[in-house]
């Protein structure tokens, strides 16, 4: 087994940074009115970008596949009637240019349900084809939700060794900010439980534990009433900590088995996943549809009515922040997703993305940024890193050019979760150093020639959930 | 490698200039400099009680050094070619240039208070390329440079206490060397005995140093863990626990000293092992060194110490043999 040592329980790690999750929290959601375009974007997923199905002209409906995964990946259908204006490279979160499938909104309602033929007795989840709900999935085109985007019938497919015995039901949420799996939980139980189910039949295990921080306390109050009658699940109130619902994090906590360095879940016999996919499969096997909207948390001091909307996947950000009363003058930052692991972008036209939960638009006076200052040695980036590394160390050495050194004191091991830029007193740039590192590494290991034996570790990508 | 933390840039016509940066977009409140100026407030309590104690001449004192230790610090900010306004900003010259003055004794001339924040900051500091690279604590540093170069002033503290009718001109710790009358608790605890500025207002300290543990700016294992260490060791030799750890530097040392960030451990238990050792070694210089105090020299020794406790303690890197067994296992 690879070393261990460098690992240490979560307990007492992590930061705990103020939530300013009440003023969306307990505000229902709103579904925002279709746009005149959507930007439906080839790459959604973890893995490669799909293939278009659609061209230049082609009229499409409602639920209607415009992109197929060549390779790993998942799905790209629209959210809406109209005819496609083009097919072509626009800009990404990522920074890059992907391929893109541009629609134009025709007002039109018809849609095309996903074919649940293949599921057989559809009645209850417990008694569908396994093998039906995993193609239900990709079909559906679910992705992890909670950011991880890695596609979801993957994670439905039980791995022979180690057998899964336990589904985790992610909604933690500990990002600050964020609402909407909350709000989710709270509006849609049912859809929740039954996508639960049905995870639980494609995985075969018999335990689900559904993991929430103990902020949401709605939440908590009619889950575990709503679990009363469903035997194998249980509910597990976590304190609100971050990064408390990381994967590995959670994994460790809920069961304390130890994810191996660089391992998946997965590989101790536990799948993680968020809430916004167990409702996304819900969704999918209850009302056929696929996945062409979600729940996008829209805060930040610069937005007049914070709150939860439902928005079409393509949606420009810019069209979701002006609904929501986007205070033009002052924005200053706009990030996708939560504030502690979410994406600055420079643009306002980017698409919403399938794991897009958060809009945040800041104001120069929520920037903390600032210039930082030496390092001064205190610490606190290792007691607070969930992975039990030395950030401290890791910086230093990437700094220094030695990623091979930074790998061994178990880069690859950071999840970039934040908790030690984060509580920085010198507010250092910790995790911009470790994702160097890892790009340098990878940089690095596909110079070296083929067949000759890598001395350096080799790790899947990590999924956080 | 160079590291951009912002830049910014439009797309198309949109009004807005937005930042961009890496993750996380939130930082924690506590900044190095907001710590800084925290140690420095609770240190004012002190600085006020030394001037009850010790009268007027206490400032000039206090001044001389801060305004030395800015001035050197500036001057070798400037020939490094670094900002020096940014790093006199940062109130890491300002608490050195204090925490030295704290050290000497009332009567110092004020050219001593100079050369020893000079000496500070430009040998314990900026020779080792200045904020978080030094290895000693920068105003002991300068303390230890006065005391090894001129001896007589800094033991000399006739006059001293102004508050005492019998004026004991010898420290506490002197005294028991030379076999005289020593002060009682209470007059260790209120600082009504001979020594320097800062090292006898034990209350004042102690007050300043519970506020910066509740306020989580230093770490309290250190101070506990020194005191702890000197009160077993005293006990264990058979003297009064109690007596030595209200006299000399020892409060001082381990609330301000010892928990400089830069020079103590990164750990917990390395800061468990730093702080047992600035404890020992101050008791054996106590006990049987020629110096009747031995608090400053304990936390040199220990600051020496950090970075081979730092390698001992930080997460255990993988060797290289486990991680070919876990690449081919994988393969």
């Amino acid at each position: 087994m690879l070393s261990l040592a460098i690992l240490e329980h979560f307990r007492g790690r992590g930061v705990r940074p103020p939530e300013e999750k009440r003023i969306t929290a307990g505000k229902p959601s709103r579904r925002l009115p279709a746009p005149d375009k959507v930007y439906l974007s080839l790459l959604q997923h973890a893995g490669t970008p799909c293939t278009p199905t659609v061209r230049k002209g082609d009229r499409v409906i409602r639920g209607q596949v415009v992109g197929e995964p060549s390779g790993l990946g998942a799905p790209v259908h629209s959210p809406i009637c109209g005819r496609v204006v083009a097919v072509e490279p626009y800009p990404h979160p990522s920074g890059q240019l992907v391929p893109t499938v541009i629609i134009e909104n025709d007002g039109g309602d018809s849609f095309l349900p996903l074919d649940r033929s293949y599921l057989g007795d559809t009645s209850m989840p417990e008694a569908m084809d396994p093998a039906g709900i995993r193609r239900l999935a990709l079909e559906a085109g679910l992705v992890g939700l909670g950011g991880g985007l890695f596609p979801t019938h993957i994670k439905l497919t039980p791995r022979s060794d180690p057998r899964p015995d336990l589904l985790i039901l992610n909604g933690c949420e500990c990002e600050p900010y964020l609402t909407c799996d909350h709000r989710l939980m709270v509006e849609e139980p049912h859809l929740v439980l039954w996508g639960a189910r049905a995870m639980r039949r494609a995985l075969g295990v018999n335990n689900v534990v559904i993991a929430i921080e103990d902020n949401k306390p709605d939440a908590i109050e009619l889950i575990s009433h709503m679990i009363r009658e469903l035997p194998g699940f249980s509910l597990r109130v976590l304190p609100s900590r971050y990064p408390q619902g990381a994967e590995r994090t959670l994994t460790r906590t809920l069961t304390g088995r130890q994810v191996p360095s660089c391992g998946l879940p997965a590989d101790v016999g536990v799948v993680v996943h968020n809430v916004g996919t167990a409702a996304a499969l819900g969704r999918a096997l209850l009302h056929s549809e696929p996945l062409l909207e979600r729940i996008v948390t829209v805060a930040g001091d610069a937005v007049r009515e914070p709150g939860n909307f439902w928005v079409a996947i393509g949606t420009p950000i810019g069209e979701v922040l002006r609904q929501a009363g986007l205070k033009e003058a002052p924005v200053r930052k706009v990030i996708m997703g939560g504030p502690m692991m979410g994406l600055a972008t420079s643009s306002l036209e980017l698409p919403i993305l399938k794991g897009c939960s958060g809009l945040l638009a800041f104001t120069a006076e929520q920037e903390t940024l600032a210039e930082s200052l030496p390092c001064v040695r205190c610490g606190r980036c290792l007691e607070v890193c969930p992975q039990g590394l030395a950030p401290v160390r890791l910086t230093q050495l990437v700094a220094a050019g030695m990623v091979t050194e930074a790998a061994t004191n178990g880069l690859l091991d950071c999840v970039e979760c934040g908790a030690c830029a984060y509580i920085c007193p010198s507010r250092r740039p910790l995790v911009q150093y470790l994702r160097q590192g890892k790009a340098e590494l990878r940089r690095r290991q596909a110079q070296q020639p083929a067949g000759q034996p890598t001395k350096q570790p080799v790790c899947r990508d990590q999924v956080s959930a | 490698m160079s590291v951009t933390t912002t830049s910014s840039q439009t797309r198309g016509t949109e009004p807005p200039l937005l930042v961009l940066s890496s993750s996380p977009h939130i930082h924690s409140p506590l900044t190095a400099e907001r710590a800084m100026y925290t140690v420095l407030a609770t240190l004012l309590p002190v600085a006020g009680v030394s001037v009850y104690i010790f009268g007027w001449r206490v400032l000039p004192i206090v001044l001389t050094s801060v305004v030395s230790a800015l001035i050197a610090e500036g001057v070798a900010q400037w020939a490094r070619r670094r900002s020096p306004w940014r790093s006199l900003k940062d109130g890491s010259a300002i608490l050195t240039g204090l925490l030295l003055a704290l050290t000497l004794p009332a009567s110092t001339p004020l050219w001593v208070a100079a050369l020893g924040s000079t000496v500070a900051i430009l040998l314990g500091k900026q020779a080792f390329g200045g904020l978080g690279h030094n290895v000693f604590n920068p105003a002991l540093v300068g303390r230890v440079f006065l005391l090894v170069t001129f001896p007589q002033l800094l033991s000399d503290f006739s006059g001293s206490v102004r508050m005492v009718d019998t004026v004991t001109t010898a420290t506490p710790l002197a005294a028991v060397a030379q076999g005289q009358t020593v002060p009682s608790y209470l007059e260790l605890l209120a600082g009504y005995r001979a020594g320097a500025l800062g090292e006898t207002a034990a209350v004042a300290l102690l007050l300043g140093g519970l506020i910066l543990i509740a306020f989580r700016i230093i770490n309290w294992r250190i101070p506990f863990g020194i005191l702890a260490t000197v009160a077993i060791f005293a006990w264990a030799a058979g003297q009064d626990p109690l007596f030595h750890l209200l006299s000399g530097g020892l409060i001082l040392g381990a609330f301000y000293m010892a928990t400089d960030w830069v020079t103590s451990p990164l750990t917990r238990l390395g800061s468990w092992i730093y702080a047992v050792g600035i404890g020992l070694i101050t008791m054996v210089i106590r006990l049987w060194g020629s110096y009747p105090e031995g608090v400053s020299f304990a936390i040199l020794f220990m600051n020496m110490c950090t970075p081979l406790i730092n390698r001992y303690t930080l997460p255990r890197p993988i060797r290289a043999s486990d991680v070919s067994e876990e690449v081919s296992a994988r393969a």
